[in-house]
């Protein structure tokens, strides 16, 4: 900590020892415009979500905290709520795995690796829909050239959006695809910036590339790890674009997830009271998801040093 | 599709120069599409260009193939009009999402908006769409031959009249929308060299479905097919068609009463699905994930012996372009119960002003309306899109008829379609939606019909009471 | 170089994971060309290739639906809310980064909690705002909540960058009478030069398919963006059109492709000198 916090601001312009002064000119116009476009829209929601708002009625009246009651005994709210917990879970826990090996990969520095590394890179900046849609045509039970090549080999193709079990798998196999990506990319970044030093000296040590990995370079990746990790667990929670174009939360809501469930509240059926207190029960269980986390994590990269 | 184009496509083992003129070809038919359909006849004696360098916005369906044939009209709406046309076409839950905003605010940025014909007491019935009358009885905005008795009555209840007194739809003369640009219900599609190889005439009732499905159904084709995925249209047309036509009834009461109980539960409810369940063996093998772009695509490719289907459909299945069985394809009304009349839901679009555009603009906005829902127009989207039309004359033109034999089964569907009581309601889709998750649930083999059947009442009525529709 | 059998391995493994990633946009690309009739009854598609149905597809997709305004339409607008998200936060990051003021930790971390607000929960106020400032169906319609969007994570990594330079430096320009913005603007720039522009990729990369406030504040074609001329492509209630779905699914996938292959190099080499340490 620098002296600076303890500092009482001082206002005089143009010497150089005033920074409440400075941090006003700096802070300023960002603080502004995010208290604008972001606090002002979430304290708007929070109004909506305290009125029973529907297209039908127009203009909502004031219900208290009535949407809130009716959510905690919605047992479809609590099915969302429960399918969102799996599916974050596993997609994430896959895509770390994933994304670490990958990264560990390309660290042999093979060459033309950048182009490869490209192509993997682009699951995750395409457009939503069309990622929904490309896999409806991949996995098309009949005429799918996943299905068609997985009877090539002689095996039945599984029943990839059909069954209540497999649709979870699905969507969590295909969001793996999307986003392990980015999880490799950050430790990837994390791992070309570690000393390579270290690794001389453990291999002088005699350590074999398991116990390197285990005792050295996973330890070290570990900050990268945990960022990803929390990063895409709440990117996963709050989207709905892939299920969207992929299940439409079927079968038998087997992929509604709370922010699908928001979302077909507020966009399919018009309920915007109920909708906004669905997302805000979102914002509830990400506020505390987080705080709690940050109890444990350093998110902020600069003050871990 | 031009002729041109035809000739360019059908050309294999092109050269560069080919496909040059190929995409000259193309870049004609892009800019005088529909120059070899029949172009609307203006009407004489009136004065088209009144509102001439007016600019307007429509929004409306990009589902259908409405947007595509205003589309390929704007010219010729620009050469009749010299009106400016924007044509704004997202899907349907941003279609709605979209025109309700735009009614609610103080000034809506479209002064034509296309409505589905279920939300017609949602949007119309809030008193957001400009009444009519006053324009279609003056001769100086309506042409002459604009002829509203020409619109099909069903499809005229269905979107277009409102007596606002009572909330009802359909009821009294006040019009506050025009059916299109499509209407529509379902029909029945079959495959006539099956049906005659096999000896067997197309199904008039559901027994006669059930046993064409058995005896058609091979390995290579199933004996017939159905929307099993959780999509509208399970509820909506499959149910809902084996529904009424076996007696059901899905509502009693009236929201205004506070007595609106459904009957799902009753054994026509329950029966309608288990006939589903029952024609799983003959029908595809994943049929439980079919929804509408699943039957099109199985049917198209000739995979499926029969079923039933919204006859907007026509279009894919019967044009050799995208069909493998465009000639083998018959259509006929929906089975029912002996001593009920086959009939289904009812379908389809209307078009209004909102009251809140900019007052000037009114009567322009009306006679864009009046242009893209006459009678040559409705010809030529038909004739190019096999979308269903809203006017009886587009259904029995001669030459039509000649050219595309569903039409009269079509006309006859459109006649007897049903209006969806439900549709009354503004929980319409949020209804639809349990419906089809449980029915789903009870196809894929999770519960048996009754079960699905009981939880779907007992959802409905608690959605109901909640929203004040029912004591 | 002494080949080793690992190394082998390891090659015939890169080659692998290329096909593998690669091959879902091959099959795209294959379909691209097809008819839609042709694409549900082969199955797998033959590898013939008709110029003219090609043609069709692309011109259609290009030109009639318009994908080709649209891509500009959302580098445009993509772009200048990045360069705007760039020029409010970075002094804002250096402020977090070198004035420890009250509370600075916890406002950081506020800050960065905002790029994690469920969407769904605020495009409509936003698009009430929009509408409010009569900016509906423009450029800066969508520009001015796309650099609220990607502030967050702007200013969040650009901490980063600033904390990797010793605080002697500013120091030293601050003893030779420059205050903290001209310590900034001449001093700091040019060293996290390549952290404004990691910073600005990801800022670029969470906006760049945004739907749901486009939806609302879009009404007409010419302010299309990507994610919503995609959009219309699926709809339940009726026949997809496989070919042309493909078909865009190609054209969306060249801008980012290119994006991809020729900045990953400055993403990863941002990263690794800048957060996420």
């Amino acid at each position: 900590m620098s002296i600076a916090a303890a500092a009482p601001a001082r206002f005089a312009f143009g010497t150089r020892d005033e920074p409440g002064r400075a941090a006003w000119i700096l802070l300023g116009p960002c603080m502004l415009y995010l208290v604008v476009f972001s606090i002002y829209p979430l304290f708007h929601s929070l109004r909506l979500s305290l009125t029973d708002l529907t297209a039908a009625t127009g203009t909502g009246n004031f219900v208290g905290l009535a949407n809130y009651r009716a959510l905690l005994v919605d047992p479809q709210f609590w099915n969302a709520t429960w399918n969102s917990a799996i599916l974050v879970t596993c997609s994430v826990a896959v895509q770390v795995v994933l994304g670490v090996a990958l990264a560990v990969f390309f660290n042999l520095h093979l060459r033309g690796a950048w182009i490869v590394r490209g192509i993997l890179l682009l699951p995750m900046l395409m457009t939503p829909i069309v990622v929904g849609v490309m896999w409806r045509a991949l996995l098309n039970p009949d005429w799918g050239v996943i299905d068609w090549a997985i009877k090539a080999v002689g095996l039945s193709p599984p029943d990839w959006l059909g069954s209540v079990e497999m649709a979870r798998v699905t969507v969590v196999l295909v969001d793996c695809w999307q986003w392990t990506p980015f999880v490799f990319m950050i430790v990837f970044a994390r791992l070309q910036a570690l000393p390579q030093e270290v690794f001389e000296a453990a291999q002088v040590d005699g350590a074999g590339p398991f116990v390197t990995f285990r005792r050295i370079t996973l330890p070290m990746l570990m900050p990268a790890i945990v960022f990803a990790t929390v990063f895409r667990a709440v990117d996963a929670f709050r989207s709905f674009d892939l299920i969207y174009g992929l299940s439409y939360g079927g079968p038998a809501r087997s992929t509604t997830t709370l922010s699908f469930f928001a979302f077909q509240n507020g966009f399919q059926f018009q309920n915007y009271g109920y909708a906004a207190a669905s997302s805000y029960m979102m914002l509830l269980i990400l506020a505390v998801g987080t705080t709690i986390l940050l109890k444990y994590v350093q998110l902020r990269p600069g003050t871990s040093r | 599709m031009d002729e041109k184009t035809k000739i360019g496509l059908s050309a294999q083992g092109v050269t560069r120069r080919d496909l040059m003129q190929v995409a000259a070809a193309m870049g004609i038919a892009g800019a005088f599409g529909g120059l070899g359909f029949s172009r609307p006849a203006l009407a004489a004696d009136f004065d088209w260009k009144k509102h001439a360098g007016t600019k307007l916005n429509i929004l409306m369906t990009g589902d259908e193939n409405d947007h595509r044939a205003l589309g390929d009209m704007l010219d010729q709406f620009r050469q009749d009009t010299g009106m400016e046309l924007e044509i704004t076409s997202p899907a349907l839950g941003a279609l709605i999402e979209k025109t309700l905003q735009n009614l609610k605010a103080d000034r809506s940025s479209f002064e034509l908006i296309e409505y589905l014909g279920f939300l017609t007491t949602q949007q119309v019935g809030a008193g957001y769409y400009e009444q009519l009358n006053a324009y279609i009885d003056d001769p100086s905005k309506t042409p002459p031959d604009w002829d509203i008795a020409d619109f099909l009555p069903p499809a005229m209840r269905n979107v277009g009249i409102f007596d606002m007194a009572t909330g009802t739809l359909g009821k009294g003369n006040d019009i506050y929308g025009i059916p299109g640009l499509h209407s529509g219900s379902v029909i029945y599609f079959y495959r006539k060299d099956l049906f005659e190889a096999a000896g067997l005439k197309p199904a008039a009732t559901w027994e006669e479905f059930k046993d064409a499905a058995v005896k058609l159904n091979t390995d290579d084709v199933a004996g017939c097919s159905f929307i099993g995925a959780n999509d509208f249209s399970l509820a909506a047309v499959d149910w809902y068609t084996r529904f009424i036509t076996t007696g059901g009834k899905l509502m009693s009461g009236t929201p205004k009463e506070k007595n609106f109980k459904p009957n799902v539960n009753s054994p026509e409810g329950i029966g309608a699905l288990q006939m589903l369940i029952d024609l799983l063996p003959y029908a595809p093998k994943n049929v439980t994930k079919y929804g509408f772009a699943e039957n099109v695509d199985g049917f198209s490719t000739g995979k499926i012996a029969q079923m039933i289907f919204w006859s907007t459909i026509a279009g894919p299945i019967l044009n050799g372009e995208n069909s493998m069985v465009a000639d083998k394809t018959g259509t006929a009304p929906v089975p029912a119960k002996p001593g009920e009349t086959a009939r289904a839901i009812q379908g389809g679009w209307g078009m209004g002003i909102p009251k809140n555009i900019d007052p000037a603009k009114k009567d322009a906005a009306w006679l864009a309306l009046t242009w893209m829902t006459s009678k040559a127009f409705n010809k030529f989207e038909v004739e190019k899109y096999q979308i269903d039309a809203s006017r009886t004359s587009a259904f029995t033109d001669p030459d039509l008829v000649a050219k595309l034999p569903y039409l009269p089964d079509a006309l006859k569907a459109a006649s007897t379609a049903e209006i969806i009581p439900t549709s009354l309601i503004p929980e319409f889709f949020q209804l639809n939606d349990v419906m089809n998750v449980e029915f789903n649930a009870a196809l894929i083999g999770t519960q048996d019909a009754k079960t699905a059947c009981e939880k779907v009442q007992t959802q409905w009525e608690a959605m109901l009471r909640k929203a004040g529709h029912l004591a | 170089m002494k080949i080793r059998p690992g190394r082998i391995l390891a090659y015939i493994v890169l080659v692998v994971l290329g096909l593998v990633g690669a091959a879902p946009f091959l099959y795209l690309a294959i379909l691209s060309t097809k008819k839609r009739i042709e694409i549900l009854a082969q199955v797998p598609p033959k590898l013939s290739f008709s110029w003219a149905q090609a043609a069709k597809n692309y011109n259609e997709v290009l030109f009639s639906q318009g994908m080709l305004s649209f891509t500009l339409n959302s580098i445009i607008v993509v772009s200048i809310a990045t360069f705007i998200a760039i020029v409010i936060g970075t002094p804002a990051a250096y402020a977090f980064s070198r004035l420890r003021f009250r509370q600075s930790e916890q406002l950081a971390n506020t800050i960065l909690s905002m790029r994690f607000m469920p969407p769904i929960a605020v495009a409509i106020p936003l698009f009430l705002m929009v509408k409010a400032a009569g900016l509906q169906d423009s450029y800066a319609g969508l520009v001015l909540p796309y650099v609220a969007f990607s502030l967050p994570l702007v200013v969040w990594i650009m901490i980063g960058f600033f904390d990797e330079i010793p605080a002697e430096i500013d120091e030293a320009a601050m003893i030779d009478g420059c205050t903290r913005v001209s310590v900034l603007w001449h001093v700091m720039l040019p060293i996290v030069r390549p952290g404004l522009v990691t910073a600005a990729l990801f800022g670029a990369l969470f906006i760049w398919n945004e739907f749901l406030v486009a939806l609302y504040v879009i009404d007409s074609r010419g302010f299309q963006t990507i994610s919503l001329g995609a959009a219309t492509l699926v709809s339940a209630q009726r026949p997809i059109d496989w070919n042309i779905a493909a078909t865009v699914g190609v054209v969306t996938v060249i801008p980012i492709l290119i994006f991809s292959l020729f900045i990953q190099r400055y993403i990863v080499r941002g990263l690794t000198v800048g957060a996420v340490k």
